[in-house]
């Protein structure tokens, strides 16, 4: 992983809806190399927030080279006939052929018609005859503006990405998010989208537009501000009374200084956790190929890795028969476990070794998000509740893998596919990934459990005992 | 008067009605149905339960009960397709205990068709199961049941009553409902028949997501589904569930002598159409004209008040909740006027009361403590009422089955009771006026349910692979396997399925895709109704009605409020349309400009002399140009203005008939010179112009009246006429269905096209109007794009004489080659 470069989208409806702090934070964070906007008026409004970043407005891409000197590079069109500059770049060593080169343009366009049950490529014709016609050597990306982020389709060698956050037209409703991509030189896309209200004052729990308008007015214009004002102080807002005050108040606490409040007297279960992590082919997954386990006790981590495409229960069996004989009894605690990992392990066990199934059914299951961040026990810091931003919140130092679940997942289903040394993933490095998650869950945890509660909330200590858990634990969400 | 209001309470007739009615005109009573008492046919409990069951009943069971219980006990699925009250619940809550006793962990799933009918039933089926002493509870478990009730609900209850909407969702989540799920013996579908048209195709792929969630969890469950009469009971079942069905549906319970009172109202003295039932234009006034009487609304209003202060009480049904409100302070002026001068305790009802309002209303009903109720068909399913005297119904309810229902609201176990049918003017209802006939007779309205619309079955293709991942095997649920190929390759090209069928193809978008399933809609592209100056309760509307309804400047009608559309706007990820309250004395009209082309058909008849009927798919493009106002009071008409809006096209259902080249002057010289229309400075001679006014005329009348055979909306419904289609080469009457992908109602008129041909055929030859351009009652339609005209009543009765003709003729079936998914 030589190097990547980075690409955020903000679309107008985002732009139009985070404060000049907003978005100075925003940038700031992602940190990206090269901004995508609509329009020129919209290139100017990051100028304006004294923003550097290279900018790239849809109204008018330009053809070339925009970002990445070496390694990957992200290059744009204005058209298709602008692969013929593109191979000239190649030709005179401006691109570097041996990493991938992404090419952005709004040429391209996923049209699906479900009546006719049909999805083509609109503009593949000319975009391809294009391509063809400039003869170039390099392995190539295309990004498409018509597309939302985490689309990635090869069509028959084409390969094409999406990078506009509610482009996709059967795509459910989404907010305006702003996009975030990282494009690496194996051809790797990562991306991930942000509610532009985690960034300036909108980020804090309790504070939406008006709200954060009182409190600017006020003259509280940072997260900073706002943690540091005293106790009481915030009241003195319209529409703030002691109950808002204390949620906005240690929001900005924790975002600010990097650390968790809890909220309530709650206790986390003791009795050394089990944390654990799966990687799987996909979100409703056929196979469970690798699981990650960090026993607190012990304080050792093991993982239970099963390549072999015909052998899709090995993990989980292996697992499965680790927890019943070492760990039974002892809770098992998971990131975001309630809603993936809990239930798949569950329906994977049943299915592979219903030996154990009674073992997993009487397991007591612990998701850290679900308790902190659902059920309101703990203030998280982060730009976002993932486990990453949290535990780089925290102070956790990331092995820097460079992968993310999304792209295990994309790799392994390649491997399901058509196992080959070509599309062999490199097994040590996926368990490193794996091991990373645990470890990063396992500081989270320690540093939840160590939390001050804030004032107000008594502390009470010891474990509580497995009955209590198993009640919440099945508190229920939206559509269940 | 006393002895008058003593006469009608006691003999509860028509005669007695209009006897005591107040200045009765002499034809207000045009005509009386007699519907006989029926004995009970009862079979001892014993003799298909077994004894510890039979003992506790503490009375025999009808007829239609033992035979359902007898199949289901051989372990078939069935249908109980009888009368409103014939006790079907107790069919499968007894057949429940049955299972609960063999199997203590036993569970089902009882779904209603809405949330009222749950609450209620949930009181039910506990009450029984207690009389019974089964050890079962049952609990509702919907959209508003409680976050902390859920759990113990999926963990303890035996019966979970929910819905379908509740299901979608739920289904995502099966890992919680393992416990339910693996332990399902039995599915209940109760109304089954409402599930039709767009709806019932969304709840049959629904189903068949909850049948392989079940059988995911080794659950096969015996389905029953409790049905109104409906024409095709097995059919409609077998293709909502995919399942086999027994249909019990020879009805054993007892009935009292009924009498219907067909009702007129008065002749209205201000000179006839005060504004049509269905917001069309008058025609002029004509005093035989069904348009020359008041409205149906009033007329029900005062007959209801009339027997209300007779001492005979009375619900009457509405077809709008606003109706409701007006008809009842009407009823309780009208018994300001009435002789007997007495106060009358007049209630509305509906689903925008309180449930609270609701809960009193039909406890003053089951206790006998209120002279009148007006109510919209909330009060038609299964809520528990008791009975009352007399039923009054302001209109015909667009089925067989709802009349049935609403009238069989009144009497009391076997007494007898008294009907009042208030026809409206429009085509349905005079047609029943000309042939009561009809509500008696043997054929009764298929249901419509139909799964070809790909665009309804590729979203729920989408959620099956979110609830788990899709394999070849999955074919048995959402095949054949080409179809179900080609939705996970439109899913994978669109980044939203990863893998294949081989390994498993899973859902890799969007949480949720169930929340993007509306249950009344084929696309996902629904437009918000909102209003500039206060709430509306609306769902929201598909682009096709938006466009053709709710185009900026449009007047429209919901819930009796009109309103003027004041925006529609679609540039946003959530579209919308911009309602305002208005109050004028004018309607909208809207031209469209309408082509059909790339027609395929899938099936085809040949009727010989070059007469062709066929069923197939086609491009529908309509583009909806400019609107006009026309003021009701004095006639006027202001416009055209323009409509801003891009052509829609549709690939859709059409059934169409192809008649023989010289079709126009066979019909010319049958009707002579004297009949023809006048073309006045239209594109056509008169001769062209009559024909065309003929072709139009059967499209409409076809469209208008097929509710009379099919339960579908013929507002999901469109046609298009023309003397000469560029691809058929003759004279062409296309229907098409107006949604996305097709809904199947369409092509059900292509199987019923005789039944529909020979009813259009006789209502539009007995209207009383005397315009041969027709009326609203016959040919005249509020949806034409081309302002009603030309329209020719001979003309039309002509072509569909000479339709019928050749369907009489010895058949020539040519079945086209169907299309894979047809």
């Amino acid at each position: 992983m030589e190097g990547s470069v980075a690409l955020a989208v903000y679309p107008a409806t985002v732009l139009d809806r985070l404060t000049d702090r907003g978005l100075r934070e925003s940038l700031a964070y992602l940190d990206p190399d090269a901004v995508l906007v609509e329009r020129p008026r919209h290139g100017a409004r990051l100028a304006a927030v004294g923003s550097d970043r290279r900018v790239l407005r849809l109204t008018d891409l330009p053809t070339g080279v925009v970002a990445g000197a070496s390694g990957p590079q992200l290059a744009c069109l204005s058209t298709p006939r602008g692969f013929e500059t593109l191979a000239g770049h190649e030709r005179r060593g401006d691109l570097d052929a041996a990493s991938e080169t992404y090419v952005l343009s709004d040429a391209l366009a996923v049209d699906v018609d479900l009546t006719a049950l049909e999805t083509t490529l609109e503009g593949r014709a000319a975009y391809e005859e294009a391509l063809d016609g400039a003869a170039i050597d390099g392995s190539y990306t295309h990004l498409t503006t018509n597309a939302d982020p985490g689309y990635r389709n090869d069509w028959d060698g084409l390969a094409v990405a999406g990078v506009w956050p509610g482009a996709s037209e059967t795509s459910a409703s989404p907010p305006a998010r702003i996009a975030a991509l990282r494009l690496y030189g194996d051809g790797t896309v990562a991306s991930d989208t942000y509610d532009p209200g985690r960034f300036g004052l909108e980020g804090l729990d309790g504070v939406g537009p008006t709200r954060a308008a009182t409190l600017r007015e006020a003259g509280y214009a940072t997260k900073a501000a706002v943690a540091a004002s005293d106790p009481g102080e915030l009241q003195r807002c319209e529409g703030i009374g002691a109950t808002t005050e204390r949620t906005i108040r240690y929001s900005a606490k924790a975002r600010s200084e990097g650390v968790v409040y809890r909220t309530s007297a709650e206790r986390l279960p003791g009795n050394d956790p089990v944390f654990v992590d799966i990687e799987t082919d996909g979100l409703s997954p056929t196979m469970i190929w690798l699981i990650g386990v960090y026993d607190s006790r012990t304080e050792e981590y093991r993982s239970f890795l099963a390549t072999d495409p015909n052998a899709s229960g090995r993990a989980v069996s292996a697992f499965a028969e680790w927890y019943a004989t070492r760990a039974s009894g002892r809770p098992l605690v998971a990131y975001n476990g309630e809603r993936f990992d809990f239930p798949h392990l569950h329906e994977h066990v049943t299915r592979h070794c219903p030996e154990y199934a009674a073992t997993w059914r009487d397991a007591w299951t612990f998701d850290l998000l679900w308790w902190a961040s659902t059920e309101g026990n703990a203030v998280l810091p982060g730009a976002t509740n993932a486990l990453d931003d949290v535990a780089g919140a925290l102070g956790w130092e990331s092995a820097g893998t460079g992968l993310s679940g999304a792209v295990v997942g994309q790799r392994f289903r390649r491997w399901l596919a058509d196992p080959s040394r070509a599309t062999e993933l490199d097994w040590a490095r996926h368990e490193r990934y794996c091991e990373d998650d645990v470890r990063a869950l396992a500081y989270v945890y320690e540093a939840v459990r160590d939390a001050e509660p804030i004032a107000g909330v008594a502390r009470s200590d010891g474990p509580r005992d497995a009955a209590a858990t198993t009640t919440t634990q099945g508190t229920l969400g939206d559509f269940e | 008067m006393s002895d008058d209001r003593d006469r009608l309470a006691d003999e509860l007739t028509p005669a007695a009605l209009e006897a005591t009615y107040p200045d009765a005109e002499p034809d207000q009573l045009a005509h009386v149905e007699t519907v006989p008492a029926v004995a009970a046919d009862t079979v001892a409990p014993g003799d298909v339960l077994p004894a510890w069951l039979a003992d506790a009943l503490d009375h025999d069971l009808y007829s239609h009960q033992a035979a359902a219980l007898d199949a289901l006990r051989d372990g078939e699925n069935v249908t109980v397709a009888t009368s409103t009250s014939s006790g079907k619940t107790l069919v499968y809550a007894l057949y429940y205990a049955l299972l609960k006793r063999r199997d203590p962990d036993a569970r089902a799933l009882f779904v209603y068709p809405t949330k009222a009918l749950s609450t209620d039933q949930e009181r039910a089926l506990n009450d029984l199961f207690g009389d019974l002493g089964v050890d079962a509870s049952a609990e509702t478990y919907d959209g508003d049941t409680k976050a902390e009730r859920k759990p113990l609900i999926r963990a303890n209850r035996d019966v979970v009553i929910t819905n379908f909407a509740g299901i979608n969702h739920y289904l995502s989540n099966h890992a919680k409902w393992r416990d339910v799920y693996a332990n399902t013996d039995l599915v209940v579908i109760d109304e089954s028949h409402t599930y039709t048209g767009v709806h019932g195709m969304h709840v049959s792929w629904v189903l068949r997501r909850l049948r392989r969630v079940l059988d995911h969890y080794g659950s096969t469950p015996q389905f029953v589904c409790t049905s109104a009469t409906i024409g095709n009971p097995k059919d409609h079942s077998e293709a909502l569930v995919g399942r086999e069905f027994s249909v019990v549906e020879t009805d054993g319970s007892p009935r009292g002598r009924r009498e219907i009172a067909f009702w007129l109202p008065r002749r209205d003295d201000d000179g006839g159409g005060s504004g049509s039932d269905e917001g069309a234009a008058s025609a002029p006034a004509d005093a035989d004209a069904p348009t020359a009487r008041k409205r149906a609304g009033a007329a029900a209003a005062s007959v209801t008040s009339h027997l209300g202060l007779s001492g005979v009480q009375t619900l009457a049904f509405l077809r709008s909740r606003q109706g409701v409100e007006i008809a009842a302070k009407r009823a309780r002026d009208a018994a300001r006027e009435h002789p007997t001068d007495a106060r009358l305790d007049a209630k509305p009802y509906h689903a925008g009361l309180s449930k609270r309002k609701r809960r009193a209303v039909e406890n003053t009903l089951k206790s006998g403590r209120t002279d009148a109720v007006f109510t919209t068909s909330a009060l038609e399913l299964g809520i528990d009422i008791g009975g009352v005297d007399a039923t009054v119904l302001a209109g015909y309810p667009e089925t067989r089955q709802s009349f049935w229902q609403q009238i069989g609201r009144a009497g009391r176990g076997t007494s007898k009771a008294l009907s009042v049918f208030v026809p409206r003017r429009d085509a349905i209802d005079q047609y029943i006026l000309d042939d009561p006939d009809y509500l008696l007779g043997d054929e009764i309205e298929d249901a419509v349910v139909d799964v070809s619309n790909n665009h309804v079955y590729a979203r729920h293709v989408r959620c099956a692979a979110e609830e788990l991942p899709l394999t070849a095997d999955d074919a048995a649920w959402f095949g054949p396997r080409e179809r179900l190929e080609r939705a996970v390759s439109v899913w994978r090209d669109a980044g939203e399925i990863v893998g294949d069928l081989e390994r498993g193809a899973q859902y890799d978008g969007r949480p949720r895709p169930q929340a993007s399933i509306s249950l009344y809609a084929t696309t996902d592209v629904e437009y918000e109704v909102r209003r500039v100056d206060g709430e509306i309760d609306m769902e929201p509307i598909g682009r096709e009605r938006a466009y053709r309804d709710y185009h900026p400047g449009a007047l429209v009608m919901y819930d009796g409020e009109q309103y003027e559309v004041v925006d529609l706007a679609e540039d946003r990820h959530r579209p919308y349309v911009e309602l305002e309250r208005v109050r004028t004395n004018e309607y909208t009209t809207t031209a469209h400009e309408k082509r059909v082309h790339d027609i395929e058909a899938t099936r085809s008849r040949d009727l010989g002399d070059g007469y062709s009927l066929h069923a197939g798919t086609g491009t529908v493009e309509i583009d909806y140009t400019q609107y006009r106002r026309h003021d009701i009071g004095d006639g006027s008409v202001e416009g055209p203005y323009p409509i801003d809006l891009p052509p829609i096209e549709l690939r859709t259902h059409l059934t169409w008939v192809e008649l023989p080249a010289d079709m126009e002057s066979r019909v010319v010289d049958a009707l002579g010179p004297a009949a023809l229309l006048d073309a006045d400075g239209a594109p056509a001679s008169d001769a062209g112009w009559t024909f065309a006014g003929g072709l139009h005329g059967a499209e409409h009348g076809m469209i208008k009246l097929a509710p009379l055979e099919l339960r579908l909306d013929n507002s999901d419904m469109g046609g298009l006429s023309t003397p000469m289609h560029p691809e058929t080469g003759a004279p062409t009457w296309f229907i098409h269905d107006a949604v996305e992908g097709g809904v199947g109602f369409a092509h059900s008129i292509y199987d019923h096209v005789e039944a529909v041909a020979a009813k259009t055929r006789d209502r539009v030859a007995r209207c009383d109007c005397a315009d041969p351009t027709g009326c609203p009652s016959c040919l005249m339609s509020a949806q034409c794009g081309n302002d009603n005209e030309p329209l020719h009543k001979g003309a039309t009765t002509a072509i569909l004489d000479a339709v019928l003709s050749r369907l009489d003729a010895p058949e020539r079936e040519s079945e086209g080659s169907p299309t894979p998914d047809a």
